[in-house]
């Protein structure tokens, strides 16, 4: 006779748990070179970091990173927008700088006076007139007026995304 | 390379017989493309790896044209090119300036109504349409502002959220819930201020006539639809809380102010790359109904994130219902099985696998020795895989070698299998779902088609709305496809012989009888005709109480058409005597010579995923799989052959089914039963004499993924992995063999059931060495010429093959075109005589009992029961009465009443609804310890044995006690559908502000 038994099972573990999950990381790390490569970084550790003191203490180092922070420095004040305008004025200075062919740019010297033995130098006029050229690409891109930088870069107007 | 112009076969998308496609060239950017003819754009040239962008575009919804985002130029004007069909001289200009400027005015007016923060959104998985085109389109930065709509975000649902503020009005979840789900609960305003979803015109989800099939969250391309499973768990970023996860979006944004959203776009790729590996996507057959939806489950760890139909699922393409969509937490029940339990001093004790296998063979050894093989039973599971099936009767045979072993379709379609066999021959649907939708008359006989296969009931739905199909309801209660008939017939319980063979000889009486299909393939028509004599207009009249108006309207309906298909489930079945009024129903379709054409045949509704399975593959107590009957000395050569062994060592006496062995352990006949996945306890009738014949077993085996009633009289319990947890194939009601893989790992000590059975045969004896599933249908299909060409690598993927199957692999999707099942390739028309039911009500049992599923529950909760949302829709059990019989006995919403029949008492609430009629009863069959079977009778249908359910006559007491109304006021069934159209594009087209691409839009965000 098999009467009815009321019996509650033991609640199955589901999903794995912080242990496991740590395995997994530890077997996905091992498979992809990374527990080797930080085993070589800590196993080295005295020597790697000797590499990057030396490195740090020299003198061009350390200027690179104080104008880093100079640079992060003047970036923070600067709004996007105005920076925006003075880096693509920049950038197309030097587009139209590089642009410049001597061969097809003029060789001659104007030949105006005030600056007559100068200006008569044709391989000085040469050198001066790319330059003249990306100037003055610099002053038409700073006037012009840029509402949005990603507007004005793409050609599409926004009203925000 | 084909020529323009050759037809050729191709698979179309939801497999099944070959589509005749023709070939063509179009002109792509001056370059030629070739492909099939009449196919939408996208799809041609995505098979040309060619992408146009889209959103709204969704190849089961068709073209919507609500996006905007994929015009294209033809013939120098901008075309959306979702309307535009592959043809010969097709010219399309796809990178021209102009296209290029609209579809990226389009894309932008849908970012305007869309916030994109995808690094933190559930749904950048990969498949998020919407992040997928922005990104291939490569929008540097969108034109339109993102702003906040005025609504909350809806999260009135237990299974899916709405969120408005990400809502881009594609439309594509209204088409879908109008047109392919015809639940018609959604719609868009267009023409208001701030269109939005709306659910009834403008309730809450949750307060609405949704059914949460799912469907509309599936075909959702962003996120505005979401499955709440997936909420902060889809990705590593996800889980934050919105406290943070707003501030980190607010310096994004201002950042892609400066730095354009291209490299914004680059880390949300980076972070849908990320989750590629930790999500996965498997394709699983569900667990539920007969229908045999197929879909991806995905997850991540246990942790199942979603269930996402595709448009290749052969049966569903990309529909859902509320159980296979959202009704999977059992998986991760805390209730599950996961170690052996052995019996011991009145309690269970958790065992090792060793101790309970070595337990069980030697048990079952040892009853067999002492009782001979006789006394031991087998019940196989109709919701296991077909390995599963064939590896139980394959030890009930040739281990234990007796034929008693069954499965649960004794409780329900056997007497539908009885009444093919006897006139048709196959024991299965005579075509698939696709010859279902493709009919000109759909006739559902005791189905309640909505809440039992509800996937199947959208397709009839779908081609009733959107095609004119004409359906005839035939069924005591007036259920949703009794409201969308267009003819319902309401006759007396039980009486649908004589409506049936009524109509038959009307057929033959008024010249609507198919004579020439009768002369050419059908037998014993003189013989059947004299049969009718009796079932006259008159008769039918009296019996069934339908008017000869109604009887001669669904006669003329089915004698004139074309094409008919019949489909019938449990409201036939579940009689004493099911099989003749089967049998009855498949002669009218003789009669009218609606087998072996396309869109025509008898369609029995199989209730479970696998009960077609079960029986196919031989757990039948007369069956080896692939029908052979045990009896059959040339059958039972063939199977001792293929199991290495004298066909005198296997049994040619047929054995009890389920019913009988239960009967048989309470006669102490049968003294040891093994009952895999099997609620004998719940669905067996008359449950007093059921649980009487399992406390007199000798020695009862469970195989179960819970502690089920049944289990609780086991001496032994086997914990087995539902589905999900193993590899397997599974038979829909369609005969369609579909493959199923392992989404998550065996829980706990849980196993796979084939697992199991060869573990345990091997401890009897027998190492049969299956090391895989696969290696179990190899066998079976070397031995079943049903079968023949069934194989693991034939059903990979989406493919599905169709029984039977021949060698080379061609399965059959439509049954009879080449003649019948029988001997001599003929049908047989059965004549029968009419029976009155066997209990009726009297002056005392004064009542019908009806009984059945709703569409949230499934058989005894036991699977549907641990999710919590489900509760939520229906949280009790409760009785529909009907407004007349209410009236009469002073029962309100709430009234408590009790159901008595011969056998016992149940007390419940009552629901007042006219889905039921006069001294009629509708009791749900989920609830309680023992459902309905308390009241049920084991009076039962002779031919075949399944019990009278629907044959319970009771009397009723109003007691002294009101509750809260038992279905809650937002139960779908109160809400009121909004049926429309579809997507109401051209209102939005319509407002005066609305401009096509590539014009700028005044005001994107309201349209």
């Amino acid at each position: 006779m098999a009467e009815r038994i009321s019996h509650d099972v033991t609640p199955p573990k589901i999903g794995q748990d912080a242990h496991e999950e740590l395995e997994q990381l530890l077997q996905t790390l091992h498979e992809h070179g990374v527990l080797r490569l930080a085993n070589d970084v800590v196993g080295a550790n005295t020597k790697i970091a000797s590499v990057v003191v030396d490195g740090l203490g020299k003198d061009s180092t350390l200027n690179a990173l104080q104008n880093l922070a100079v640079l992060g420095m003047m970036l923070a004040e600067i709004p996007p927008e105005r920076f925006y305008r003075l880096t693509f004025a920049v950038k197309e200075a030097l587009d139209c700088i590089g642009q410049h062919h001597p061969a097809e740019g003029g060789g001659d010297a104007p030949g105006v006076s005030g600056a007559y033995r100068m200006l008569n130098d044709d391989e000085l006029w040469r050198s001066i007139s790319p330059l003249v050229a990306g100037l003055k690409a610099f002053a038409e891109r700073l006037d012009k007026p840029v509402d949005k930088p990603v507007s004005d870069y793409y050609g599409k107007p926004t009203s925000g995304p | 390379m084909d020529e323009p112009g050759l037809e050729v076969l191709v698979a179309g998308p939801r497999q099944g017989a070959p589509v005749v496609t023709t070939q063509c060239t179009i002109m792509l950017d001056g370059q030629p493309h070739h492909g099939r003819a009449d196919q939408p754009l996208i799809d041609f040239l995505k098979e040309q790896d060619v992408d146009l962008p889209h959103v709204c575009y969704h190849p089961s919804l068709g073209a919507l044209k609500t996006c905007d985002a994929c015009w294209v130029e033809v013939d120098g004007e901008l075309k959306r090119g979702c309307t535009l069909k592959s043809a010969d001289g097709l010219s399309v200009n796809l990178s021209s300036a102009h296209a290029r400027a609209a579809r990226e005015e389009g894309m932008d007016r849908l970012l305007a109504k869309h916030e994109l923060y995808c690094t933190v959104c559930e749904n950048n998985n990969g498949d998020c349409t919407l992040h997928n085109t922005m990104v291939d389109m490569q929008i540097p930065i969108q034109r339109y502002e993102f702003q906040r709509k005025p609504y909350e975000k809806d999260t009135s649902s237990p299974f899916y959220t709405y969120d408005p503020d990400q809502c881009i009005l594609c439309g594509r979840c209204v088409e879908a819930c109008q047109n392919v789900e015809v639940n018609e609960t959604l719609s868009i305003d267009f023409a208001s201020e701030n269109p939005r979803v709306l659910w009834d015109g403008g309730k809450e989800i949750n307060d609405s006539s949704c059914v949460h099939c799912g469907h509309c969250v599936t075909v959702c391309p962003c996120n505005a639809l979401m499955e709440n499973t997936m909420d902060g768990k889809a990705g590593p970023f996800t889980a934050m809380p919105w406290s943070l996860k707003r501030p980190m979006i607010e310096i994004i944004k201002k950042l892609e102010q400066t730095t354009g959203a291209i490299p914004v776009s680059g880390l949300s790729e980076i972070d849908m790359n990320l989750r590629q590996p930790e999500v996965k996507r498997t394709k699983t057959v569900c667990t539920y109904c007969g229908v045999g939806c197929s879909f991806e489950m995905w997850t991540r760890d246990r942790h199942i994130l979603k269930v996402q139909p595709v448009p290749e699922a052969p049966a569903n393409g990309i529909s859902t219902c509320i159980k296979g969509k959202f009704a999977w937490d059992f998986v991760n029940s805390e209730k599950r099985l996961t170690m052996p339990l052995i019996r011991e001093g009145g309690r269970f004790r958790e065992a090792g696998w060793d101790e309970a296998l070595d337990l069980v063979a030697r048990r079952l050894l040892e009853v067999r020795e002492a009782h001979g093989p006789d006394s031991l039973g087998f019940i196989g599971s109709s919701k296991g895989t077909n390995e599963q099936a064939y590896l139980v009767q394959k030890i009930a045979r040739r281990i234990i070698g007796t034929n008693n072993v069954d499965n649960s379709s004794r409780y329900c379609q056997n007497p539908a299998t009885k009444g093919l066999f006897r006139t048709v021959g196959y024991g299965g649907d005579a075509g698939t779902i696709q010859d279902i939708e493709q009919t000109e008359v759909v006739v559902i006989v005791g189905s309640n088609t909505a809440e039992n296969h509800p996937v199947i009931a959208a397709r009839i739905k779908a081609a009733q709305k959107l095609r004119g199909q004409k359906l005839i309801v035939v069924d005591p209660r007036k259920h949703e496809m009794a409201e969308r008939a267009d003819i319902f017939l309401r006759p007396k319980s039980g009486t649908d012989l004589v409506w049936a063979s009524a109509l038959s000889r009307y057929m033959f009486d008024t010249g609507l009888a198919d004579h020439e299909f009768l002369e050419r393939w059908v037998n014993g028509v003189d013989e059947y005709r004299d049969s009718l004599t009796p079932f006259t207009l008159e008769f039918a009249e009296a019996e069934t109480g339908l008017s000869h108006r109604e009887l001669v309207e669904a006669a003329e309906t089915i004698g004139r058409a074309k094409s008919v298909c019949l489909l019938w489930a449990m409201g036939i079945t579940q009689h004493s005597h099911g099989s003749d009024t089967s049998t009855a129903l498949s002669n009218l379709l003789l009669v009218t010579g609606n087998y072996g054409k396309p869109g025509t045949g008898g369609y029995p509704m199989r209730g479970h995923n696998n009960v077609q399975g079960a029986s196919d593959f031989g757990c039948l107590r007369d069956r080896y799989p692939g029908y052979d009957h045990v009896a059959d000395e040339d059958a039972r050569k063939r199977w001792a052959e293929g199991w290495g062994i004298s066909p005198e060592e296997l049994s040619d006496e047929p054995g009890y089914g389920n019913f009988l062995m239960v009967q048989a352990a309470d006669e102490r006949e049968i003294k040891a039963m093994y009952i895999v996945g099997e609620e004998t306890a719940f669905s067996d009738s008359n449950t007093h004499n059921v649980l009487s014949g399992f406390e007199k077993l000798d020695f009862m085996v469970v195989q179960d993924v819970f502690l089920s009633r049944t289990a609780e009289y086991a001496d032994v319990v086997l914990p087995a992995c539902p589905s999900v947890e193993q590899e397997g194939t599974y038979v829909n009601t369609e005969r369609r063999i579909q493959r199923s893989y392992q989404v998550l790992e065996p829980l706990g000590e849980s196993r796979p059931d084939w697992r199991i059975l060869t573990d345990l045969a091997a401890r009897m004896g027998h190492d049969w060495g299956y090391a895989h599933p696969a290696h179990i249908m190899a066998e079976c299909a070397s031995i079943a010429p049903m079968f023949a060409g069934v194989s693991f690598e034939r059903l990979a993927g989406w493919k599905s093959q169709l029984w039977p199957v021949a060698e080379d692999g061609t399965d059959s999707p439509l049954l009879y075109t080449d003649g019948f099942a029988n001997e001599d390739g003929k049908a047989n028309l059965y004549p029968l005589e009419w029976q009155p039911p066997e209990e009726a009500p009297d002056e005392e049992y004064d009542l019908i009992l009806d009984n059945g599923r709703l569409r949230e529950q499934f058989q005894g909760t036991n699977q549907t029961g641990q999710t919590e949302g489900i509760w939520q829709q229906v949280p009790h059990a409760f009785i529909e009465v009907s407004p007349e019989l209410a009236a009469e006995r002073g029962i309100e919403e709430g009234t408590w009443v009790r159901i008595t029949s011969r056998r016992d008492s149940l007390e419940f609430p009552a629901v007042i609804t006219d889905r039921v009629r006069g001294k009629t009863l509708f009791l749900p069959i989920h609830f309680g310890k023992s459902g309905v079977n308390l009241l049920t009778g084991e009076h039962n249908d002779p031919e075949v044995q399944t019990p009278a359910y629907k044959e319970t006559a009771v009397k009723l007491e109003v007691l002294d006690k009101r509750g809260d109304p038992p279905l809650p006021a937002h139960n779908y069934r109160y809400g009121r559908p909004t049926p429309n159209e579809g997507v109401e594009i051209e209102v939005k087209w319509a407002r005066g502000d609305y401009t096509p691409p590539p014009a700028q839009q005044s005001n994107p965000r309201k349209m």
